[in-house]
């Protein structure tokens, strides 16, 4: 097992190092330049070259490539133009906030699509599971920032019930909380802000288990030793804990592991839409802004936090099959 | 069975992409494509899906015709008069839209209800954006953009995904490695972030969208072929074509890739619908056709503006792409249940 | 879209951003303050909702509006502006400044009782380091102060600026921020994080994106106090959440009110809307270095394709008001120029006549497309749809194109007809007309801040520059202004209004032409 886990680290580098190939190479072919962004329509030449010297803009491109990698490895991601700080400090800052939002929803996902789905198997073509055969269907056919749009509408706009924007670390000092006085009211408020980006984020996620939920329990329950199993008369409930529960998760981890990157790029609209302050916001500030090595910083970040989600989820895929070996590939 | 973990990744990874598609994994490789399509008559929801789609087509090629055929001269990022003048149906055989810039009424709500903007009128019977100008005329020309954006940067991902693949699974090896690190690094940067950036480098307009949306969509056809690649390579009559001495790329081209299709297919139905979703993401931040040309995903964004005075113009857009993305997830499933009667009933 | 961008482009003599707060002068805000404000009224406490996160308080390097308002609460200038953001008046300065005869040297004393919230007096080796750092560190401010060639310390509280040219706007320059030395020189990182000054407020804590709180200074050397505790900002994007935010009373007051939700706003029984022209100028401008437009006939003529009046009233009232030359209405009145004349030089919409304009000219191709750029602003847009549909009426095409700011910059400046026949834009300045002209129609303006490589009046407004007498200065100004009217390198079309949602337990906020609020003053002090 520690040596399976070691491999799948070391199979990660070489991608790792791809996402910092390809996000130079991207943000490099980004026309116009930070600087005259930075200094509006008036540049003067020699302040230009001079703000392009002190930030090493003006060295040939492999030259800035291999300087990159160097400070990559380092864990130095550089400095944003745009906010003055090093850029380690600005994911550091906001991560939280995408990674609490990451987190809800998918415990959402998973805490709703995982009954659903065994529900629908288990009462297959009856009105349950054509109910909710088509919310899962409606989950993955919508756009997720459209759900954002219509609860805002519904629950902060007309309702007034829920707050539209923003969210609220739970381990906030109350003190820099807006109408909070206590532990309890920043938990409760943290509550209420992070209910309808969960929601938002969560449905597709949730959506997609509930399918693949369903499909792998019909699988499962059609296979022979279930078959056996009811014909020597146990009990319906027993055979779906005991055998084909545990069975069937296994595609369903996989499909958890896999919606990472869907989620990911649905955290960008969901930020967008509920103006919360996390990475996804963070890397649309830094493109607008061509701040590249902001931009550059918050893609690898992406591209690690999926890495590592991949690599969990075979982890645990491995953990619960005790049927897979970890052998080399034949 | 000794199955590592690493193959089990590849194949979910085919299909999880594409949210909930998963189950084509054991499907019978020699199931013709006409056959498939053969089954599909008897499933009413598959059905259901294909007539959303041919709607949807049709209106798509109908504006297509429209706004690029008749005016071809002005299609170019004007808009003439509150957005749809360029539009010769729009404007002599629809609803008239306002010319007057003097008399635009702007946010109506659809046209049997009321708002402070005034009583709905069924001169525009959804409604009017913020500008005056009729919600449902530019829902039916956004049907252009949302439909040419699904099937070309499918297209594209299918074919590069499919060449990928095949010659992956099919020489094994380092060549196999190195493509497979490739695939799995564009994967790994969500797709999202990845065309943002990519459209950032190259142009914020809707050809770099597709081609953008295109490559992403890359790793889900390579691996998808590469899996079935690796089972087709060893079956017997690709054998007998490699000892007969047919060359590797007519192997590829004739037997591998041809038997590997239908699950293509599958796959590639449902990634239109995934790839509209992403699409209106991208216009809704802002990446994606540049306003005035209506698109849905654009609509949807302005429209947050004046989500108070009237809610419906945050409903329509959305509206639209559901009914559509549902049609292609209807006729995905449709298919893939024909390709894998075990599952299904 | 670009934050920075838009942002950047507020100051003077950057252009105005996507029409969000209106103008912020050169530095300073008056001796605003802030005093016992409260949430919903319950104490001392004021929440104020802006429209973009502050970024850095730094004064010497901050460029962007919402990090303005904050840091202009917490520092102060030599000079800030009035009331009706017509003339400077003394803030850390005993009395007006004095100048020489040709306008070159400019000396200011200082209040002998003026002293920064880390107890040290303010002295003239401060002023001297304020107004040459940003030129020495080559930060984005540089451009605004680089026409001063030395400051030069007299005495410990006297400064005298000497200019490398005779500079008539100087005065407003002097509105500049004054910081510590010490303090900054010491750890410049930290204190643009945490900046101290001489203001009413003493900066207390924030969190980018997230909210940014000023305490009152209880030890504020100057008058009056603030009346508020505790001013909190909280950056709110969206404009229909903004509102949301005060009817709900989330927020005592928000920034900018959104223009179709305006009259929901006023008729919420218990929210005023506190609004004042801002100082700004946004315009329609011709490519008049190539193409059709270098003609003053086709330019005419496109002046006869659409009412500018209609154009305004539909899309920018009421958060904004027709304006009928380069100069706010507060600086024409305030420089006594001929308003109602100018009123009557732009045409009424009349297509035959521009169709015989446009058809008679040989400049003009058959098959004429016209190409407009426009920033991503939807005013801006709209008016050059308005313009758009007006030449197609008159029988020729026409194309919109709505350009990000990055995009936006590289193009407009350009001269190349390929890139641009007319562009929309706007301007956010302060008190001097100066700021109006200048950048628009100097000939070394061209390609830099001026597209419309109009040449006909710019020796009249660089001489008028260094021209120290006032009535000269007027003279000339005047006509070119007519001059450029009749001649038409821009049309101008409206300028922005500052606006503010206020809940009705505020009292005595006060929007302001330049520094685009006040909370405390010599003539207001908000109090809840």
């Amino acid at each position: 097992m520690l040596r399976y886990t070691v491999r799948r680290l070391l199979q990660a580098i070489p991608v790792l190092l791809g996402i910092v190939t390809i996000t130079f190479l991207l943000t490099d072919a980004i026309p116009g330049d930070p600087v005259s962004i930075m200094l509006g329509p008036s540049p003067n030449a020699e302040q230009a070259a001079a703000i392009r010297a002190k930030y090493g803009l003006d060295r040939p491109l492999y030259v800035r490539y291999l300087n990159y990698v160097a400070d990559v490895v380092q864990g130095d991601l550089g400095h944003s133009l745009y906010y003055g700080v090093p850029v380690t400090q600005k994911i550091a800052e906001r991560m939280p906030v995408t990674l609490l939002l990451l987190v809800s929803s998918f415990t959402f996902a998973i805490l709703t699509a995982v009954p659903l789905g065994v529900i629908s198997a288990k009462r297959r073509n009856q009105p349950t599971d054509h109910v909710s055969r088509v919310v899962a269907l409606i989950g993955v056919s919508t756009p997720s920032f459209w759900i954002g749009l219509l609860l805002i509408i519904v629950f902060s706009f007309h309702l007034n019930l829920l707050p539209a924007t923003n969210l609220i670390m739970p381990w906030a000092d109350p003190v820099n909380v807006d109408g909070a006085g206590s532990r309890l009211d920043v938990l409760v408020m943290a509550g209420e802000h992070l209910l309808m980006p969960t929601i938002t984020l969560g449905t597709l996620q949730m959506a997609a288990i509930t399918r693949i939920e369903r499909s792998a329990m019909l699988e499962v329950l059609s296979e022979e030793y279930v078959k056996l199993a009811r014909a020597y008369g146990v009990p319906e409930g027993t055979i779906l804990r005991k055998h084909a529960f545990r069975n069937a998760q296994l595609p369903v981890i996989t499909v958890v592991g896999l919606q990472l990157t869907a989620a990911l790029g649905g955290a960008v609209l969901t930020e967008t839409v509920f103006s919360i302050n996390g990475m996804g916001r963070l890397i649309i500030t830094a493109i607008n802004n061509q701040d590249y090595e902001l931009v550059m910083g918050t893609t690898l970040f992406f591209g690690l936090t999926f890495v590592i989600g991949v690599i969990l989820t075979d982890l645990s895929y491995a953990y619960i099959d005790p049927r897979v070996t970890y052998g080399e590939r034949e | 069975m000794a199955t590592t973990s690493d193959t089990q990744s590849d194949e979910m990874l085919s299909s999880g992409r594409e949210e909930g598609g998963v189950e084509e994994e054991e499907i019978e490789s020699r199931v013709g494509i006409s056959y498939t399509l053969w089954q599909i008559r008897r499933d009413p929801t598959a059905l259901a899906g294909l007539a959303i789609i041919s709607v949807m087509t049709a209106i798509a090629v109908f504006a297509y015709i429209d706004a690029v055929i008749f005016d071809r001269l002005s299609d170019y990022a004007f808009f003439a008069n509150m957005g749809v003048e360029q539009y010769w149906f729009a404007n002599n055989y629809w609803v008239n839209p306002e010319h007057d810039p003097a008399s635009v009424r702007s946010l109506l709500p659809p046209a049997w209800m009321e708002n402070t903007f005034g009583q709905g009128t069924w001169d525009h019977p959804l409604g009017t954006d913020h500008r005056g100008r009729d919600i449902l005329v530019r829902l039916f020309y956004g049907t252009r953009i949302a439909i040419q954006v699904g099937f070309i940067s499918t297209a594209i991902g299918m074919v590069g995904g499919t060449l990928v693949g095949a010659v992956s699974g099919y020489y094994g090896g380092w060549i196999d490695d190195a493509l497979m690190r490739a695939v799995e690094t564009l994967y790994a940067i969500p797709f999202l972030v990845l065309v943002i950036a990519f459209m950032t480098a190259f142009g914020r307009d809707l050809t770099y969208a597709m081609i953008g949306v295109g490559i992403t969509t890359i790793p889900v056809f390579a691996r998808l072929i590469r899996s079935r690649v690796v089972s087709v390579r060893e079956e017997d009559y690709v054998e007998a074509a490699r000892a007969a001495g047919v060359r590797d790329r007519n192997i590829i081209l004739r037997h591998v890739i041809p038997n590997s299709f239908a699950p293509v297919l599958v796959q590639a139905t449902l990634q239109i619908g995934v790839s509209i979703l992403i699409v209106a993401g991208l216009s809704f931040l802002g990446f994606g056709v540049q306003p005035p040309k209506p698109s849905w995903g654009q609509m949807l964004s302005q429209s947050r503006g004046y989500m108070l005075p009237n809610p419906w113009f945050s409903v329509w857009p959305g509206v639209a792409i559901l009914i559509t993305v549902v049609g292609f997830n209807l006729l995905g499933d449709g298919l893939r249940d024909a390709l894998d009667p075990r599952v299904n009933n | 879209m670009t934050e920075r961008t838009l942002s950047g482009l507020s100051r003077r003599r950057f252009l105005e951003s996507i029409g969000a707060v209106g103008a912020l002068g050169l530095a300073g805000c008056s001796g605003l303050g802030g005093g016992p404000g409260g949430n919903g009224g319950d104490g001392n406490r004021l929440t104020m909702a802006q429209v973009k996160s502050p970024i850095e308080f730094d004064p010497i390097v901050l460029n962007d509006v919402p990090s303005d308002q904050i840091t202009s609460q917490v520092v102060e200038g030599l000079y800030t502006y009035n009331q009706e953001g017509t003339d400077i008046v003394p803030e850390l300065a005993a009395g007006d400044p004095e100048q020489n005869d040709d306008g070159t040297q400019w000396t200011v004393e200082l209040d002998e009782n003026a002293t920064f919230q880390n107890g040290d007096p303010v002295t003239a080796e401060d002023v001297k380091y304020s107004f040459e750092a940003p030129v020495k560190e080559e930060t984005e401010n540089a451009a605004e102060l680089n026409m001063i060639d030395n400051v030069e310390v007299v005495d410990e509280r006297t400064a005298r600026f000497n200019l490398s040219f005779p500079f008539a706007p100087f005065k407003q320059v002097l509105t500049w921020y004054v910081i510590p030395k010490a303090v900054r020189e010491d750890d410049p990182d930290e204190f643009n994080q945490n900046p101290v000054g001489s203001g009413p407020f003493e900066f207390d804590d924030w969190q980018e994106g997230d909210f940014a709180r000023i305490t009152r200074w209880d030890d504020y050397w100057g008058d009056p106090q603030p009346n508020l505790e505790q001013v909190e900002f909280v950056p709110v994007e969206e404009p229909t959440t903004r509102v949301t935010s005060i009817t709900t009373g989330e927020n005592d007051v928000i920034e900018e009110i959104p223009p179709k939700l305006w009259d929901q706003v006023e008729g919420e029984d218990n929210i005023s809307i506190e609004e004042v022209n801002a100082m700004g100028y946004f315009y329609l401008a011709f490519n008049c270095n190539e193409g059709p437009t270098t003609d003053r006939e086709v330019r005419e003529a496109i002046d006869y394709t659409f009412s500018m009046d209609q154009a305004v009233e539909n899309f920018v009232e009421p958060t904004g008001v027709r304006q009928y030359s380069p100069l706010p209405d507060t600086v024409a009145e305030d420089w006594d120029m001929p308003i109602e004349e100018w009123q009557g030089i732009p045409h009424d919409k009349d297509i035959d006549q521009a169709k015989d304009l446009l058809d008679g000219n040989d400049n003009v191709p058959d098959d004429w497309t016209a190409r407009i750029i426009v920033p991503p602003d939807d005013k801006r847009e709209q008016l050059g749809i308005t313009v758009a549909n007006g030449i197609e009426e008159a029988g020729y095409s026409a194309n919109v194109q709505r350009l990000d700011w990055g995009a936006f910059l590289d193009q407009y400046i350009s001269g190349d007809p390929s890139d641009y026949n007319m562009y929309t834009l706007g301007w956010s300045a302060a008190i001097d007309p100066d700021d109006y002209l200048y950048y628009f129609f100097a000939e070394e303006s061209h390609g830099v801040t001026d597209g419309t490589f109009y040449n006909e009046i710019s020796d009249q407004v660089i001489e008028a520059r260094r021209t120290p007498d006032r009535d000269e200065r007027k003279q000339m100004y005047e006509e070119a202004i007519t001059t450029m009217l009749e001649d038409r390198p821009h049309l101008p079309s409206y300028n922005l209004k500052n606006s503010f949602g206020v809940r009705d337990y505020v009292s005595d906020f006060a929007a302001h032409p330049i520094n685009s609020f006040s909370l405390v003053s010599d003539w207001n002090n908000v109090s809840l």
